[in-house]
Order: C-alpha cells, then sequence, then structure tokens
C-alpha cells in the first residue's frame, strides 16, 4: 500500500515556513507518510498585497512564536528576490541528494535567526556544505531552468488549490495552512494511520 | 547599498527587538484589552468565548468595538481567505468539542445590525455576554440567512432593553473604530490589543493568558 502524502508548500521569505520546518519534517518517521516538497515564490514575488502593519505584526508574532518553539529569530537577513531563488534552487537539487530536511532547516534558521545573506556565494556554500552537499552542484542548480521551472510549478499549484499562504500543507485534498496547524493535521494523519513513534 | 541593508536587515531586526522590550512597571499605563472584530468572522467564534474567559479570570474588562470595514484593500485573496476562514474556525473549535453550523460566508452587510447594537451598547456592563450570545446563535446554532427577531430576543433577554435603531451617528461610531484598528497597527479580525502588543485572538488565546500572568504578576 502507498503511504498517504502530504504536500508541504513552503517559502524561504516567510517566517512561519522556517518555525513550521523542523516539525513537517519529522511527519514522515512520525506517520509514515510521503512528504511531497513544493517550494514556492513568496507572497512578495507574486502580488499579493503585504502592508507594513502586516508585515510588522507577522515579525512580532513569529518572534513569539519562535520564542515558544525556543528557534533561533530576529537576526534577519531577508532574502526576497535572487536569495529565495537560490535557496529554492538548491533546496530542489538537495531533495534529490536526500538531504533536503538538513538544507532547509539549516537555511531557514540562517535566514531569520542568523543574520545569513543567502544572496552570497560564500554563506550560501557554507550552509550547502553544513548540510552534506557539493557546492559546485549546488552552484549548478542556481542557475538550472528546471528547478525554477519547478519552483513555479510548485506556485501556481499553490493558486489552483484555491491558497495564497505558507506555509501550507495539504491531505487528502484538505489545506491546513499555519505553523499552528500542523496540530489539526496530526489529527487527520492520526486518524487515517496511528502515529508510529512519538518519541 | 545602505537602503538595502536597512530594509533587509536593519529594519526586521529592529522591529523583532522593539517587540521583545518590557517596559518597567512605572512607565506602563493601566492594562486595558481591547478586541476588534467582525460579526461576518468566523474566527470570532473561537476569539470572544475564550477572550471574555481570560478577561474574567484576570479581572480586566473587555472593551469591544465591532466593525465593518477590515482586511487589505485590494487583496486579491479575499474571497479565499473568507472561505478558509470557516473551514480554519471550525478546526479551531473543534479542538475544544464544538462545532461550527454554519458553512457559508456571511457579507459584513448582513451583520451590519448586530455591529450597531454592539456599539450602542458599549457601556452597558453586559455587552460581553451579549456579543457572545450573538456569535453563539449566529455561527453555532444557526444557518441561512439571519433573523433579526432572534437577535432582538438577546438583546431583550440580556441588555434588558429594545434594540437601538441603527442611526448614522452609531454608522460613524462603526467607521472610527475601523479607524482607530489601523491607526493602531492592525486590520484584521479578532486583533486583540493587549499592552500596545497585537494578538490574533483566535489562534494565540494561550500566548494571550501568559502575557497576562506576566503582566499582572508584574503589577502584583
Amino acid at each position: 500500500m502507498n503511504a498517504p502524502r502530504v504536500e508541504y508548500f513552503f517559502s524561504f521569505r516567510s517566517p512561519y515556513s522556517y518555525l513550521s520546518a523542523p516539525r513537517v519534517f519529522e511527519l514522515p518517521r512520525r506517520y509514515g507518510i510521503e512528504l511531497v516538497w513544493r517550494g514556492v515564490r513568496p507572497m512578495a514575488m507574486r502580488g499579493q498585497p503585504l502592508p507594513r502593519a502586516k508585515q510588522f505584526y507577522i515579525l512580532r508574532d513569529a518572534a513569539r512564536e519562535a520564542d515558544r518553539l525556543g528557534l533561533p529569530f530576529g537576526r534577519i537577513h531577508d532574502p526576497l528576490g535572487e536569495g529565495v531563488w537560490r535557496c529554492l534552487c538548491v533546496a530542489e537539487h538537495a531533495l534529490e541528494q536526500g538531504r533536503l530536511a538538513v538544507f532547509v532547516n539549516l537555511t531557514a534558521r540562517a535566514i531569520w535567526g542568523e543574520g545569513v545573506d543567502v544572496s552570497r556565494d560564500a554563506p550560501l556554500r557554507t550552509l550547502c556544505e553544513r548540510a552534506g552537499l557539493e557546492w559546485e552542484a549546488c552552484r549548478r542548480a542556481i542557475t538550472t531552468p528546471d528547478y525554477r521551472e519547478r519552483v513555479e510549478t510548485n506556485t501556481a499549484q499553490l493558486a489552483a488549490l484555491g491558497h495564497w499562504g505558507v506555509p501550507t500543507l495539504v491531505f487528502e485534498g484538505e489545506a491546513y495552512w499555519g505553523q499552528d496547524r500542523i496540530e489539526d493535521l496530526e489529527r487527520a494523519l492520526s486518524r487515517a494511520a496511528p502515529p508510529l513513534d512519538r518519541h | 547599498m545602505l537602503r538595502d541593508r536597512v530594509q533587509r536587515s536593519l529594519a526586521p531586526r529592529t522591529v523583532v527587538a522593539l517587540s521583545r522590550l518590557r517596559l518597567p512597571r512605572w512607565l506602563r499605563r493601566p492594562l486595558r484589552l481591547e478586541l476588534y472584530f467582525a460579526f461576518d468572522d468566523p474566527y470570532v467564534a473561537v476569539a470572544l468565548p475564550g477572550l471574555l474567559s481570560l478577561a474574567l479570570e484576570h479581572g480586566l474588562p473587555l472593551d469591544l468595538y465591532p466593525l465593518l470595514e477590515r482586511g487589505i484593500a485590494g487583496d486579491p485573496a479575499a474571497r479565499q481567505r473568507q472561505l478558509y476562514s470557516i473551514v480554519d474556525a471550525d478546526r479551531l473549535l473543534l479542538r475544544g468539542g464544538r462545532q461550527l453550523s454554519r458553512r457559508q460566508p456571511l457579507a459584513a452587510t448582513d451583520c451590519a445590525f448586530l455591529a450597531a447594537w454592539t456599539e450602542a451598547a458599549r457601556r452597558n456592563p453586559e455587552v460581553g455576554s451579549f456579543a457572545a450570545a450573538v456569535v453563539e446563535a449566529l455561527w453555532l446554532n444557526s444557518t441561512g440567512p439571519l433573523q433579526r427577531e432572534t437577535y432582538a430576543e438577546l438583546h431583550r433577554g440580556i441588555l434588558h432593553c429594545e434594540p437601538p435603531a441603527e442611526t448614522e451617528q452609531l454608522q460613524a461610531a462603526l467607521s472610527a473604530n475601523s479607524r482607530r484598528l489601523r491607526s493602531r497597527g492592525h486590520w484584521e479580525s479578532p486583533a486583540l490589543r493587549v499592552d500596545g502588543e497585537w494578538f490574533f485572538a483566535h489562534e494565540r488565546l494561550a500566548q494571550i493568558a501568559e502575557r497576562l500572568d506576566e503582566l499582572l504578576g508584574a503589577v502584583r
């Protein structure tokens, strides 16, 4: 029997995506699901309005939530633009190398908690190598059109689902939007297949 | 270069750092809970009962600011948000063993009379109970078009008077609530302001409780 699939729509520019990642990447081990990676362009790069009040609220709320989750937050370097594209392309390469979770966790933490500028080669190289990836292959990934196309496809899929924000998890046609909705997804997963390992 | 550095790094770091600052007790204003909410927002069915309990538990008044206008102007996802909010509010309620009865979105105009009646009752000490009863009837115990008489009965039973006429003055007061929300730095329902800090009340009740404990603990 095929493992149940959960799609994971993620943006490197979303602090809530960062907060969700450690728990989401644990779901396959805990519930025996297949986690399908869907890296997407950020809201600001797909025409969604983001007024200052909302930007401020997100930063303040994400800081509270990060403190609650025990994740570093606050030394930020916004990757909007080329930084986002580089991370999304390397993530596609990392997925093929079986290093996705470690790359995404390390990189999102670097952006939101360690002030790392991922648009520059040297710091991104360090992250890639810490994630067990070869820098030359990552450099090629950044300019691989297929990877950019995958991201565009994922972004279109999110819109087709009738969704706009990230992180969004999709299971059996139902979308769960937000790092604080993982517990609702887990309830649905428990109904579908009991947890394998809660430790 | 400098502008880029400010936008990408200095500005967001400053926002976060300032949000973590805690004013000394002697600089704090008296503690107030302000809830800005729309009756057509299903998240209110989660937020309002929870906040009323927290306010009671902490011995604080909950000031209600009903809204007719909210959200981001020109938001292309507004309709999707409206539909998803019903699914999501239902899941949040399910955590406490409750469920929404209403599965279709409401328009702000459908609920305008409820906002006006609540605004008119602002100084009535039972206004919170009235609003909670309205939300319960609206989102947990009914479907279809609103039956005005159902809510008029709640008004008479809880506030002990006839519902007021929806005057221009009340409309102006409701618009002022929206302006007040925006001028203080928020845009949506249900938004709670505590000691200058904003929370989306439907999804941050535990965090609000912790913050109130912290604030009141410091004053005690």
